[in-house]
């Protein structure tokens, strides 16, 4: 499905005059995975870890340094353009924050409308009824088509986000932590509901988080990020409950100090 | 925090457009009420006031050369005895409608040329913006002395003069906008929901910057107004002939030493109210769309 | 139980008065904190808690403002105090940290000449005094290297140490309570587990009262004596935590703590 090869990424600040290097930034050092199709891959990482990087040179908002990311076998470093963006069928993005994601001038309808109206040739009712039926899979009232963002709670907004993100029926779509700014309770529900879109519309997860207890919920195996570099890769289990990297360790040993939970122990022994 | 989540538990009411709220903000505004009421009411006197005054602006009257305010000419005469109050309203509209025409001008090249280099690869946005800042840096009389070459001094002429003066901080501004918004996450979305550029900018961009700008352009308008009154005050500016208000005053320059100070003085209120105006329906604006006191936007 | 609680808040009601009408962000909430205790108070984005936070450190801005209620400190009754007498409380006797630490500190300033400068505002001490008690009021703290931290401005530390930096100088007028508002919530999650360890310890150590309000379970779990659960500005459920998070009666705290992700299941 997903083939992300040597892939880096280098910043550069940018002096005043005429662009003198000044510092760079390694944000992604040489990453290496695959993803299968129908699995939810797991990316686990700190903030400044590099992971949302990631994330937008695999949908090719930005192009790597080195490397390349190949989707359905293709390398979309070749792409042109046009090409990208016919690919975009195939693969959307849900973003962290429910509160930018949308345009604030735009009525939620409008919204998830968009990518019908920009890829297919379908006529206005039609793309209606799809917008009303995106609206009920995500478990949005129909009276939300016409309101406007700021109108929504941040789990109404998500969800919005994602109706927006299935619209077109891809295959693949990378979650960028998509229920770190929610509520708790609302995470529980959103998360379900990506779990039972996974299986609807038979999606493939790339499901980014800093949180492992979100991450142990959803996703099938897990890669864990530091300061740019992939430390650790595997199933959800060995990762989580056997991790081998001092890190990794120390992730868990953080997020089960706060759930009283015994399972990390159990694991390690 | 608090106040959002009561405002999320209040949907029932009909959904409003964001838009529709600052318009409804704008009318409580005090001071930017009372810039909207002068302006309303300089375009309404420009626009229909000549015809009722029932005076010919060029009609010259030999009997009443420096005529004082009177019954007969409210505002007095010049001194070819022709009325100044007629010849103010006829400025106004020639001094509004320059205004105007320069603005729009400045701003459909301010926002294509600072949403292009927005938008732009970086390779080419620092030699776009280091080209503004020289373009910034020409002064206006240079411009001005330059236009001369192109032939007689007219409307049209002026507005260009003026249009290229000024779409500069317009660009600046459009591109700083544009910038922010091309990092948003609901742009970066559109992207990847295959909007084309074209529909990036329209339905996206555009839309977004329209608070900010049309801060930037009221305030642009009132500049507009003063340097055509500048320049038709040193001669440069729009035909002698046409009644403008910076020819008004020019002509009262050297009529006040006579005493005629009418001459000079309704032309300069008239300018301080329009700009007036302006700054403040500009200001009023700039509040309305300041983040911290709107309840929409990000 | 006999003990008579260090603070005191009866019957408080906090309310904003904004143009799209009057918001009861707090709407009658009682609770009592007692010396030496942790008090938790977890609640969701727009329960209310912030605003809680703000009315116990009479920091509530307008269009807010405390409409009813008492909060009792060491005899006086707190909302009835006008700016200077809340001068004389906060900080000094309450003292305080945020969500995002930067906010704590001025940033172009070291990080040890505020701490250091806060001393000096409210004892008499010269500065090499006080330079040596701000570094002892980061080495309280466990921060690693103080001499090191002295030295550095705020935008140098991590947000983790950059919190524990912020606690410091919340500390170093010894206050008899620390009220916390999402102390954790801006920072990794092994940096949670460290500061969870610390507020642990101080308890221990100092015998510190505190008040820590947060939205995660997990950390009030953790470090709790008690929990109160706010929902809509009023406090659904209060008790000791393990009674209330392990055997919640109310059905909020019973969403809350069914909606809470665990690793084992």
């Amino acid at each position: 499905m997903l083939a992300v090869e040597n892939l880096s990424k280098t910043y550069h600040t940018v002096g005043a005059f005429f662009g003198r290097d000044q510092h760079r930034v390694t944000a992604v050092h040489e990453v290496s995975f695959v993803i299968r199709p129908g699995e939810a891959f797991g990316l686990v990482g700190e903030s400044g870890s590099g992971k949302s990087t990631l994330a937008r040179l695999i949908i090719g908002l930005e192009r790597p340094t080195r490397g390349r990311v190949f989707i359905s076998g293709t390398d979309i470093g070749t792409l042109t353009q046009r090409a990208l963006r016919a690919l975009r069928r195939e693969v959307q993005i849900v973003f962290q924050n429910p509160y930018t994601a949308l345009d604030p001038l735009m009525a939620i309808g409008a919204s998830i409308e968009e990518p019908l109206v920009n890829f297919t040739s379908l006529g206005k009712t039609e793309r209606q009824r799809q917008v009303l039926d995106l609206l009920h899979d995500v478990g949005l009232a129909k009276r939300l088509l016409h309101a406007y963002p700021y109108q929504l709670s941040g789990g109404e907004r998500q969800r919005a986000c994602i109706a927006k993100a299935i619209a077109l029926r891809p295959k693949f779509l990378v979650c960028d932590e998509v229920v770190s700014s929610l509520d708790k309770s609302v995470q529980v529900q959103v998360l379900h509901l990506l779990k039972d879109l996974k299986q609807q519309y038979g999606l493939t997860y790339l499901f980014i988080s800093h949180d492992l207890a979100v991450v142990n919920y959803l996703c099938d195996r897990v890669a864990v990020m530091l300061r740019g570099e992939i430390v650790e890769l595997g199933g959800r289990q060995e990762v989580l409950f056997q991790p081998a990297h001092p890190y990794t360790q120390a992730l868990m040993a953080s997020t089960s100090y706060f759930l009283k939970d015994t399972a990390y122990e159990k694991g390690r022994t | 925090m608090a106040v959002e989540r009561v405002l999320e538990l209040d949907m029932d009411r009909v959904p409003a457009n964001p838009r529709t709220e600052i318009v409804t903000a704008f009318f409580r505004h005090r001071t930017a009420m009372a810039g909207l009421f002068g302006l309303i009411a300089l375009i309404v006197l420009s626009t229909l006031g000549p015809s009722v005054v029932g005076h010919d602006p060029t009609a010259t009257d030999i009997l009443a050369i420096y005529a004082s305010p009177s019954s007969s000419h409210l505002l007095g005469t010049d001194q070819l005895g022709r009325d100044l109050l007629t010849r103010l309203l006829y400025g106004g509209r020639v001094s509004l409608l320059v205004g105007l025409m320069a603005t729009l001008m400045a701003t459909v090249i301010g926002c294509a040329y600072g949403v292009f280099s927005g938008m732009a690869p970086k390779w080419l946005e620092y030699p776009m913006m280091q080209l503004l800042d020289a373009l910034h840096a020409i002064p206006v009389i240079l411009l001005v002395i330059v236009s001369e070459v192109f032939g007689e001094s007219s409307l049209i002429k002026m507005v260009l003069v003026i249009g290229l003066a000024s779409w500069m901080g317009i660009a600046r501004m459009a591109r700083t906008e544009c910038r922010r918004l091309m990092e948003a996450d609901f742009v970066k979305g559109a992207i990847v929901a295959g909007a084309s550029p074209t529909r990036l900018v329209f339905r996206h961009l555009l839309p977004n910057m329209f608070a900010p700008l049309i801060v930037v352009v009221t305030v642009g308008i009132g500049q507009a107004i003063l340097l055509e009154s500048t320049l038709s005050f040193l001669n440069l500016g729009v035909p002698t002939t046409v009644p403008s208000w910076g020819n008004l005053l020019g002509n009262g320059m050297s009529s006040v030493l006579g005493g005629a100070w009418w001459t000079v003085l309704f032309p300069g209120i008239m300018i301080v109210l329009t700009v007036l105006s302006m700054n403040l329906v500009g200001d009023g604006l700039r509040d309305l769309i300041d983040p911290k006191n709107r309840s929409i936007g990000s | 139980m006999t003990k008579t609680p260090l603070l005191s808040v009866s019957h408080l009601k906090s309310y904003y008065f904004s143009a799209q009408g009057l918001i009861r962000a707090v709407d009658g909430v009682s609770l009592d904190l007692y010396r030496g205790d942790i008090l938790g108070i977890v609640g969701e984005s727009g329960s209310g808690k912030s605003t809680l936070a703000l009315s116990l450190l009479g920091l509530l801005d307008p269009p807010g403002r405390i409409e009813e209620g008492g909060i009792q400190f060491q005899g006086e009754d707190l909302p009835t105090l006008d700016e200077a007498g809340w001068q004389g409380i906060r900080g000094k006797k309450i003292g305080m940290i945020f969500q995002s630490p930067e906010g704590s500190f001025n940033p172009i300033s070291t990080i040890g000449r505020q701490i250091s400068e806060a001393l000096r505002t409210h004892r008499s001490l010269s500065r090499k005094e006080a330079d040596k008690e701000a570094e002892v009021a980061l080495a309280r703290v466990r921060m690693p290297q103080p001499k090191e931290v002295f030295e550095r401005y705020p935008f140098e530390l991590s947000l983790g140490m950059c919190q524990r930096a912020s606690l410091a100088l919340a500390l170093s007028l010894n206050p008899s309570i620390l009220i916390a508002d999402e102390p954790t919530a801006s920072l990794d999650i092994v940096s949670q587990a460290e500061m969870a360890r610390l507020f642990s310890e101080l308890q221990e150590t100092r015998n510190l009262s505190m008040i820590i309000i947060s939205h995660d379970l997990g950390l009030v779990r953790t470090i709790a004596d008690r929990v109160a659960v706010m929902h809509a500005g009023k406090i659904v459920e209060e008790g000791p935590t393990e009674q209330v998070l392990e055997a919640p009666r109310h059905p909020y705290t019973q969403g809350l703590v069914s909606s809470e992700l665990r690793l084992d299941r």
